[in-house]
């Protein structure tokens, strides 16, 4: 009975933590969707989806100081889901109707042109390169936290990363050549 | 901000080409959520207060079933069942013998009354006697208070008190599946209630409506309850409901429906979905269904049955 109350009160509990949650890592969670290449028109329900994980999944969930690594591999999942879906659909359902919410939202870019690089840059890295060099250098995470939440050893995720470095300052050096402007 | 596990962030390294600088720095601040953000907080907010008091109870449920006590429990159960399953005859068994009930006795009287009935339905209590029942009924309002479950007999009782309108209806209220709620309240609920139920049944002052033929109808009507505790598990619900897809949507429907109250957030609830969808069109509720199917596919973009669902629209 004991074991049934504290479910109980920590089922209570969940939902003011997803909240939590859901302020401090939605943005977060926004950013990776679009970087994983999430359609704009796509984003709020795999926004949702990712949160329906999460509040799924809270209760295996232990508090590790590391949210937001766990949070990237619930998106990861998402949004290869979503694609494989997607990818159906396009084969048996040409007429499917596209979701209600357009590309056109009142979202301010910052800075438009250097985020379209930025895209540009990671979209030319391999998925797993791309995983590594967004949380270690867009987001900052630390090494650790992302090695586990890519399942893969410490070493590995390093040797990622400088791979990714390389890759993304050869292009950036490249686009500098064609484009004397941006440099 | 170098991160001593690492190598310096390239934002912060001195020989980063500028644009590279700028590219991470407009990644980082990315675009304004904002509008977004909220939007997708409100339907969050909606989907989190509705599943949640069913999987409350469905926990509180599982919690016990670990529990030593279990097997115990269960025996009890099965007692508390039959008797609240057999209220509503014990009260007009007693009416068609003239025995008007007067003062407080007359709840204690019931259970010796009861005993020939409960052979009929449950073999096994036969060699019980009536003091046994007695403190089986005393344990039923403890076991009430610590766990939902027998709430399920909570309608028999209730309905006891209009019974005299028509039999029938005791017997649809009996397997009416009570709206699963926060368990603490239906506890307190279930307590309070239990004595008031003696009172209306003694109380009551019209036994002469009562139609003669009701004390053979009533052990022929109670047969389908002998059976009556509900498919416990999600799993044998849906099963039953899929059974009953083919010849009769409606009932199909209903069991849906019963999964849903019951087991709001449970594992199946995709298989539930399909299954409600599929009945919907049986019954030619088609706009019904497409708005369900448009949902689900909302819900579960991966889901394998969609292919079909679509297929059949």
């Amino acid at each position: 009975m004991t074991e049934a109350k504290r479910q109980q009160a920590s089922s209570q509990e969940e939902p003011t933590r997803l909240r939590c949650m859901f302020e401090e890592h939605g943005a977060f969670v926004c950013r990776s969707l679009r970087m994983l290449g999430v359609p704009e028109g796509d984003l709020d329900d795999a926004l949702q989806e990712v949160f329906l994980v999460v509040f799924q999944r809270m209760r295996d969930y232990e508090e590790r100081g590391r949210v937001r690594a766990w949070l990237y591999s619930i998106c990861t999942r998402v949004v290869w889901t979503r694609r494989r879906v997607m990818r159906r659909r396009r084969e048996d359902l040409v007429d499917y109707p596209e979701s209600a919410v357009g590309p056109t939202q009142h979202e301010r870019v910052v800075d438009h042109e250097a985020l379209a690089l930025g895209h540009e840059l990671l979209q030319g890295l391999p998925p797993e390169q791309r995983d590594v060099f967004w949380l270690y250098e867009v987001e900052e995470l630390p090494m650790s936290e992302i090695a586990r939440s890519i399942n893969c050893p410490l070493q590995t995720a390093y040797s990622r990363l400088h791979k990714a470095r390389e890759r993304i300052l050869a292009a950036v050096k490249l686009a500098a050549a064609k484009d004397p402007d941006h440099a | 901000m170098h991160d001593e596990e690492g190598p310096r962030r390239l934002r912060q390294g001195t020989d980063t080409p500028e644009t590279l600088v700028r590219a991470l720095t407009a990644l980082r601040k990315g675009v304004d959520d904002t509008a977004r953000l909220e939007r997708v907080g409100q339907k969050l907010e909606a989907v989190m207060t509705a599943p949640r008091a069913a999987e409350t109870t469905v926990a509180a449920g599982r919690g016990l079933l670990g529990n030593k006590l279990g097997n115990k429990l269960s025996v009890l159960k099965l007692i508390v069942g039959g008797l609240g399953l057999l209220a509503p005859l014990l009260f007009f068994q007693f009416m068609d013998d003239d025995a008007v009930p007067q003062g407080p006795d007359a709840g204690s009287l019931q259970p010796t009354a009861a005993l020939p009935k409960i052979e009929q339905n449950e073999p096994a209590q036969i060699e019980q006697p009536a003091e046994s029942i007695q403190v089986a009924a005393n344990l039923e309002t403890e076991l009430a208070a610590r766990q939902p479950a027998p709430r399920a007999s909570k309608p028999t009782h209730a309905a006891s008190t209009r019974a005299r309108k028509s039999q029938r209806e005791v017997v649809s209220k009996s397997e009416e599946r009570v709206e699963p709620d926060v368990a603490q309240e239906s506890d307190k609920a279930a307590s309070a209630e239990r004595p008031v139920v003696a009172t209306t049944t003694a109380g009551n002052d019209e036994p002469t409506s009562l139609p003669p033929t009701l004390k053979e109808k009533a052990p022929r009507e109670a047969e389908p309850r002998a059976d009556a505790p509900p498919p416990v598990s999600e799993a044998s619900l849906l099963l039953e409901a899929r059974k009953a897809l083919k010849s009769d949507p409606a009932s199909a429907l209903r069991l849906a429906t019963e999964h849903q109250a019951r087991f709001a957030t449970g594992r199946l609830t995709p298989e539930r979905e399909v299954l409600a969808i599929e009945a919907l069109r049986k019954l030619g509720r088609k706009l019904e269904a497409d708005e369900r199917l448009r949902k689900f596919e909302a819900r579960y973009p991966g889901s394998i049955h969609l292919k079909r669902l679509h297929e059949a629209k």
